[in-house]
């Protein structure tokens, strides 16, 4: 058992910065909860995270970076955000450089590259205190004067490092007045402009990421540098939400790997918490708990990884398939930790920095709340979904090729490089997940384990086409445009399905490199079981799939291992990341998955 | 000749009248031809579904952002039409 070459690169980061349950790490636990409480910004760690060069991974190889990988990416945005949020947000706006990636010309594409490798960062400055989601609407302006320069008047908040930061990546009115092609995006350095031209705003007080630079910044006739401008003008739109795609998709690591740290903090307590004379671990409540949260973790995660890899390969199809696994892997992680809580007991509600890091629970939850709100919130990502359903879920599209069904879900497979190019605004109903359905169910037929929930995969499917259709058609007799709530409904069952298939394929294409745990599947048939969604009940799994689930669970919590369907040590633990296949090696019955 | 295709593109604006009605719950008769998609409350990411339906009504390859540019019927109806005078371009 092997981890996957593109992440190797997050393991090293992982030894790099140390365990965090410790005194000396780069990040520890009681430092981040310290920090928190005293609300400061995380700026030594990032000047550290600086000097060991992360800021590489930010920018892609053909502008002089290291980043080549979704996959790694996003493994170490986990490795980041499973220490503190705080940090991994500060830190995350290198990622708003995707907008030079995506419409910048050459020139404004290096000078993103030269700041970010110089230690610089940006912001994104989109949102309006009266217009939140509803771009469109926004009013700071950006005049065009006849010198050819542009100057700006208005306010952009709350904005996350609007104060901190050196480069605004900024959404501006420059009309005409209505249409959709009314805004323009600028990239801007801070430092060529009037200081008495511009001024932040205060922080926000938040009730997660207290360290974060939440705050806002105003123009006032503020002239920006030449050659600010990201595309053309009245591309903006476009562009803000070509960038979405790419950040949402990656958003997902930060649920991952601040969940991830929830998750263990209550493993640890239910292994060590005694009660009647046995750990909470062996109480039937808590462990069909514990089982279906870490079930959550590993579908949420399996959701991300096709994603990551679906960027590289199906790029067109993001602006669908981003917001999939946005609102996705949120939902099920989210989900997850509030189903476990009630295990900590009265410790969930504690922000005790000293005893144990149970204070990092609170801190966790209050902390991962924040990726339903970013990037477009969740409601956001599902009305558009809404939209696109009817067109996603058309019947007749032609199934996927068995080649390309293999280099999507074999994690061994080389991807093609990202072309930020690819990014369309547009699928045109185009869903390489659905359309694998076919390839999938045709080899999962060979598995008389799966058979049933095959059966039931394919039904629910073509069911969801026809509601979908059916629901279409009757919106047209309606006098109500706007997308009402009976299709979010119809959006929470296709990300279910989805889910589904992301599991699904990914077992099938590497059952044989992953261990036996991953090869028994009870996570896939827990995931099968539950139909993908996020919601569970409790008593629904048989006990032999709680006790395989809790097991592996407690395991990787006793042996420090990310929650993860790969073999993935972290900083603190005895595994090394190709030492562990003398006891989790392959299983040799028929095909090697459970009953 | 000139009068076909006077006809072609007034039936064009007549049958986009109809599809924008559909798609934004109007009567067509409070449809004007005129006024700004987004005085009617048409969102960005409908517009993109509505240009995929016009490339199936029309058969012919549309941009996704075709209704971003062409902000009014008028407009839409226009650009629709001189696609189809010149096929090279569809």
């Amino acid at each position: 058992m092997t981890l996957p070459r593109p992440y190797h690169a997050a393991i090293a980061l992982e030894q790099r910065l140390g365990d965090p349950h410790g005194q000396h790490a780069v990040i520890s636990f009681r430092n981040a909860l310290r920090s928190d409480e005293g609300e400061t910004f995380p700026q030594a760690l990032i000047d550290e995270l600086n000097a060991i060069g992360l800021q590489r991974a930010f920018v892609p190889t053909r502008w002089g970076g290291d980043f080549s990988s979704s996959e790694t990416f996003m493994a170490i945005g986990r490795v980041l955000a499973r220490r503190d949020m705080n940090v991994a947000v500060t830190y995350s706006t290198l990622l708003w450089s995707t907008l030079a990636w995506i419409g910048g010309d050459a020139t404004q594409c290096q000078r993103m590259a030269q700041a970010i490798l110089a230690g610089q960062f940006p912001c994104l400055a989109y949102s309006e205190a009266t217009h939140g989601a509803d771009l469109l609407a926004n009013e700071l302006r950006a005049k065009l004067q006849t010198t050819g320069r542009y100057t700006v008047t208005g306010q952009k908040w709350p904005i996350n490092r609007a104060t901190r930061s050196d480069w605004v990546v900024l959404l501006a009115h420059t009309g005409p007045d209505m249409g959709m092609r009314n805004q323009s995006l600028f990239l801007v350095d801070k430092a060529q402009l009037d200081t008495e031209r511009f001024a932040h705003l205060p922080r926000v007080p938040t009730l997660g990421l207290r360290c974060c630079d939440i705050s806002g910044i105003e123009f006032t006739d503020c002239e920006l540098p030449p050659d600010s401008l990201l595309g053309t003008p009245g591309q903006g739109l476009e562009l803000a939400l070509k960038g979405f795609q790419v950040t949402r998709t990656f958003c997902t690591a930060l649920s991952l790997g601040v969940n991830d740290t929830a998750l263990r903090l209550v493993t640890r307590f239910a292994q060590r918490r005694h009660v009647h004379g046995h750990s909470v671990a062996h109480l039937p409540h808590a462990r069909d708990r514990l089982a279906n949260a870490h079930a959550s973790m590993l579908m949420a995660e399996a959701v991300a990884i096709v994603a990551a890899r679906g960027l590289h390969l199906f790029t067109e199809q993001f602006s669908s398939w981003s917001s999939v696994a946005k609102v996705q892997v949120s939902h099920l992680c989210d989900q997850a930790i509030a189903q476990v809580a009630p295990v900590l007991g009265a410790r969930q509600y504690m922000r005790d920095v000293e005893q144990d890091g149970v204070g990092m629970f609170q801190k966790c939850v209050r902390d991962g709340g924040i990726v339903s709100i970013f990037d477009g919130s969740n409601i956001v990502c599902q009305d558009m979904l809404a939209t696109f359903l009817p067109e996603l879920a058309k019947d007749g599209r032609p199934p996927l090729p068995p080649e390309q069904v293999r280099a999507l879900f074999d994690l061994n497979a080389p991807l093609p490089a990202l072309d930020h190019g690819r990014l369309r605004l547009s699928g045109r109903g185009q869903d390489s997940v659905m359309q694998s359905m076919p390839v999938l169910l045709a080899q999962a037929s060979a598995f008389g384990s799966l058979a049933p929930f095959n059966a039931t995969l394919a039904t629910e499917w073509r069911a969801l086409q026809a509601d979908v259709q059916a629901h279409a058609r009757q919106q047209q007799r309606t006098t109500s445009w706007r997308n009402p709530a009976s299709a979010f409904a119809l959006v929470e069952r296709y990300l279910a399905v989805h889910t589904q298939l992301a599991c699904l394929g990914l077992w099938l294409y590497n059952r044989d490199t992953l261990g036996s745990f991953f090869k028994e599947g009870h996570w896939l048939m827990a995931a099968l079981q539950r139909k993908g969604q996020a919601a569970f009940t409790m008593g629904a799994l048989p006990t032999a799939r709680v006790d395989a689930l809790c097991e592996q669970l407690l395991s990787q919590a006793s042996n420090a291992e990310m929650f993860s369907l790969l073999p993935w040590p972290l900083a603190g633990g005895n595994a090394e990341p190709q030492g562990l296949s003398s006891h989790l090696a392959g299983v040799n019955d028929d095909h090697g998955l459970a009953a | 000749m000139t009068m076909d295709l006077l006809l072609d593109k007034a039936r064009m604006r007549d049958d986009l009248v109809q599809m924008l009605a559909r798609a934004l719950r109007l009567e067509p008769r409070h449809v004007k031809v005129d006024r700004p998609f987004t005085d009617y409350g048409l969102d960005s990411i409908a517009a993109l579904t509505i240009a995929g339906e016009l490339e199936e009504q029309f058969d012919i390859a549309l941009p996704e952002t075709l209704l971003w540019d062409c902000p009014t019927i008028e407009h839409l109806a226009n650009h629709l039409h001189g696609l189809q005078k010149l096929p090279a371009c569809a």
